[in-house]
């Protein structure tokens, strides 16, 4: 990548939010390229999901602007950017937990006109995650967390995006079940090229990203790319994660 | 004192001062006002804070007012009159509240408009209900309007008060509890149908206030108008047009929908009437309301009050640092939490505090858990690990009395099964949810005194008015929150509302909780999800101080292996709802079906799987 413009699928500078009077990013610059995976590291409360809901318009900027595929989308509204090719991954899930596991899924193509690529899609989703299709007919409600964020991540995907924006994937996974879905998002980026910005305290997530930023209190304090990514781990461990848990 | 509320105290007491100086046509309309007032204050009291919508208030009003005439024109003294109004009222309201216990939401808002029908048919028309032709007159003290007037303001300020006690009271937190949280409120004591009922019981006496004040005005009542269908209406638009939950919103669009038309035809040369203005006037309110405030005039109120604050008070408010902050490994405070008396003494002899025996749970033939046998022993930190979906928050859900189960789950020698959710709280269990049990909207003060709701042990009508200690207890409910809250670092966050908080930061506000109702087992549901390796790591030294100075026994669901192996005495690891196995911590992590089930192969080579720091 020599980082061309066209190269540069999100590009976020000086980007400031909040909630009412309180400031929460403090000029946050960040940009994901065309088919990279970017992991977005921070400890709880350092504003990593803030970052996420004011790029994708679900909060309100108040400074700052953000260019998608070259086109300046600050202001746009969350539907027109999924529109775009741009799909979350909520911290939480969002799942809507009275549809069936099925019909979650299908909401996840609810904006894609062909519809057999959505029924493909949809079969992709069910062999990657068979626990999945053996639930397909279960509300969603009822299933385990593990399995909701299962079909989180499968949700997002149906709608084949260029950009996957993914908050706390590990979230409430077992150790196995992160491995897996790492193992997918790095999947999913080989063969459809989908860009990830991966938004995580797991610093697994590391192992899978090409660049990665990491946020404190609101700003951007450290970045890392390629052979820098070794090292960044080191002091992601040392310095800022703490302590490493004795065994 | 915050510049708002000064400018609240100097506009009120303006428009009360102003009013009191109008003729006595207009100080008329104005309690007439303050009856609609009334009513929708009392209406709001079911939909801001249990989430239901009632279309039968009118016919409360005319219930409160009937029997208020009935009362008192057969010469009962006035006092007498309006307490048998407000609880007739109280009593139809909690009648027509009873579908609540089965139904929620639109259908309940059907089946009270199946109760206004009837009270308009069947009630309103009889002339027994009605007191047709009997007249109550008023005591001698309220002769005059401009009396009247202020005692209709004075009744005003009660239900205020009234509204700020349901407020400040195990009542209005177990509504809010029961909307926003629904069964799991139960593990805090909290019994959802009970206090469903109580909310339409304190909507209808409220709402009876306005009745007999109604009558008082009145005197007798043949015009059936005021009572009727279109009424309840126009009483659910005034929430609309004032935010619901905003009282000073709420009067204000009192006054816009009742006063201000019929104070316009009160102008000479008007060729306008009320009966027409009202509802074009009403129709039209609604509308800009919501376009331009969503959240009604209250909403207006509350930015102009932050906007003054602001220009006067210079600044933005500060918020403290939304995460935990380290504390003292010993926990200073944690010795200082009271222990718990409970009817059963923890000295019983019992060999386990917890001892599950193949314990089944079955949802619509799906296999939860299958057989599951266990023990945790006091004082034991015991982790319970396994896949997604291999049973472990199910069984958080059989001990705490929210899954169907089979088997014999025994809590201090006490056979729990079948016994409801709501008095395990008080057996001593208390537990933490994988998605959060705490009402999102409330500030994480609030949600310290819910989750203590069964020490709170006065009944929640009585704390209403201030009595059965119910003020000592909150005061001491209120502290024992304070110390839980020290104990995990988290004093400086009381103030702040929980969902605003970051994501790890609310799940150690729930565990906070959980130690503020003073359990003797605390079921911990992935507490360091959300959580960086850091703070994983200071949690996990949290756990062994109040095991050791609470003298708490845990039951950890727990991902992260590392933690696991740490703090616990013992595991289990769980896959379909079996026990695959059990035994020392990293006995259990290097069992070969664990691993594969659960920690994964790359895990397995280099013996430190977890959601953390490894990289």
């Amino acid at each position: 990548m020599n980082g061309a413009p066209v190269e540069t699928l999100l590009a976020v500078e000086d980007l400031c939010s909040g909630y009412g009077s309180l400031q929460v990013l403090f000029n946050v610059d960040l940009d994901v390229r065309v088919g990279e995976v970017v992991a977005l590291m921070g400890s709880n409360g350092a504003g990593k999901t803030t970052t996420l809901r004011a790029i994708t318009g679900q909060l309100r900027k108040t400074g700052g602007r953000v260019r998608f595929a070259g086109t300046d989308v600050t202001r746009e509204r969350t539907e027109s950017l999924v529109a775009r090719g741009i799909s979350v991954v909520p911290e939480g899930r969002g799942m809507l937990r009275d549809l069936t596991v099925a019909e979650n899924l299908e909401m996840g193509g609810y904006a894609i006109r062909d519809r057999r690529a959505v029924a493909e899609a949809t079969d992709r989703a069910y062999e990657t995650f068979p626990i999945l299709g053996e639930r397909r007919e279960q509300k969603a409600g009822r299933l385990s967390g593990g399995q909701q964020q299962m079909l989180a991540v499968a949700r997002a995907l149906i709608s084949s995006p260029r950009l996957l924006l993914v908050d706390e994937a590990s979230l409430g996974l077992s150790p196995v079940m992160t491995e897996t879905v790492f193992a997918l998002i790095a999947d999913v980026r080989r063969t459809s090229g989908t860009a990830v910005l991966l938004v995580e305290q797991n610093a697994g997530a590391l192992d899978l990203a090409d660049r990665a930023f990491v946020l404190e209190k609101g700003q951007v304090v450290d970045r890392a790319e390629g052979a820098e990514m070794r090292a960044m781990q080191g002091r992601l461990r040392d310095a800022y994660l703490g302590r490493r848990e004795a065994g | 004192m915050q510049p708002s509320r000064v400018a609240t105290m100097i506009v009120v007491l303006a428009a009360i001062g102003g009013s009191l100086l109008l003729g006595d046509v207009k100080l008329s309309i104005l309690v007439g006002v303050i009856v609609t007032a009334i009513a929708a204050l009392g209406l709001d009291v079911l939909v801001a804070r249990t989430g239901e919508l009632s279309l039968a208030h009118a016919a409360f009003l005319g219930i409160g007012a009937f029997t208020a005439i009935n009362v008192g024109s057969r010469g009962a003294p006035w006092p007498v009159a309006i307490l048998v109004a407000v609880a007739t009222t109280a009593a139809a309201a909690t009648i027509a509240g009873l579908p609540s216990l089965r139904i929620r939401g639109l259908q309940v808002a059907i089946t009270t408009l199946a109760f206004q029908g009837f009270a308009d048919v069947f009630l309103f028309t009889r002339a027994d209900v009605t007191a047709a032709g009997r007249t109550w007159s008023r005591p001698s003290f309220l002769r005059t309007d401009v009396r009247l007037y202020v005692f209709a303001l004075t009744l005003l300020a009660l239900v205020l008060v009234v509204r700020h006690r349901v407020a400040v009271t195990k009542a209005g937190r177990t509504f809010l509890a029961v909307r926003d949280i629904e069964d799991r409120a139960r593990v805090f004591g909290v019994e959802p149908g009970p206090s469903k009922l109580l909310a339409y019981a304190i909507s209808g006496a409220i709402v009876g206030l306005g009745g007999s004040l109604f009558a008082l005005k009145a005197g007798s009542i043949s015009a059936k108008d005021p009572f009727l269908l279109l009424e309840s209406l126009q009483l659910v638009a005034i929430l609309v047009v004032g935010g619901t939950g905003s009282a000073a919103g709420i009067v204000t669009a009192a006054v816009l929908v009742k006063g201000v038309p019929q104070f316009m035809s009160t102008i000479p040369f008007t060729d306008l009437k009320a009966d027409r203005i009202v509802p074009i006037g009403s129709a039209a309110l609604l509308v800009v309301a919501v376009v331009v405030s969503p959240e009604g005039i209250g909403g207006l109120y509350r930015a102009a009050g932050r906007l003054l604050d602001r220009m006067v008070g210079g600044g933005r408010r500060e918020r403290p640092e939304p995460r935990p902050r380290v504390v003292d490994a010993r926990a200073p405070g944690a010795a200082l939490l009271p222990h718990v008396d409970r009817p059963l003494s923890l000295r019983m002899p019992v060999p386990a505090l917890l001892e599950a025996d193949d314990v089944r749970v079955e949802y619509g033939g799906v296999s939860a858990l299958d057989g599951v046998s266990l023990e945790v022993r006091r004082g034991e930190i015991v982790g319970l690990i396994g896949a997604n979906g291999a049973g472990k928050s199910t069984f958080f859900n059989a001990v705490s009395g929210l899954a169907p189960v089979t088997g014999s789950i025994r809590f201090r020698g006490v056979e729990l099964v079948r016994r409801p959710a709501s008095i395990r709280s008080a057996l001593g269990t208390a537990r933490t949810f994988q998605d959060l049990g705490l009402v999102r909207a409330e500030s994480v003060q609030e949600n310290l005194l819910l989750s203590q709701t069964w020490l709170a042990r006065y009944a929640a009508a009585v704390g209403i008015v201030g009595l059965g200690g119910s003020v000592r207890t909150e005061r001491e409910l209120r502290r024992r929150g304070g110390i839980a809250l020290e104990v995990f670092g988290l004093d400086h966050l009381a103030r702040e509302r929980v969902g605003s908080l970051p994501y790890g930061t609310m799940r150690i506000v729930e565990i906070a909780a959980a130690v503020a109702a003073g359990p003797d087992l605390l079921l911990l549901d992935e507490a360091t999800a959300g959580l960086g390796p850091e703070e994983s790591h200071a949690l996990g030294d949290r756990f062994l101080v109040i095991r050791d100075e609470l003298d708490l026994t845990l039951v950890i669901v727990e991902h992260h292996v590392p933690l696991v192996a740490r703090v616990c005495d013992y595991a289990y690891c769980l896959e379909s709802g079996v026990l695959i196995a059990e035994g020392k911590p990293l006995d259990v992590t290097a069992d070969p079906r664990v691993v594969e089930s659960f920690l994964g192969a790359g895990a397995a080579s280099t013996g430190t799987a977890s959601g953390g720091a490894t990289p």
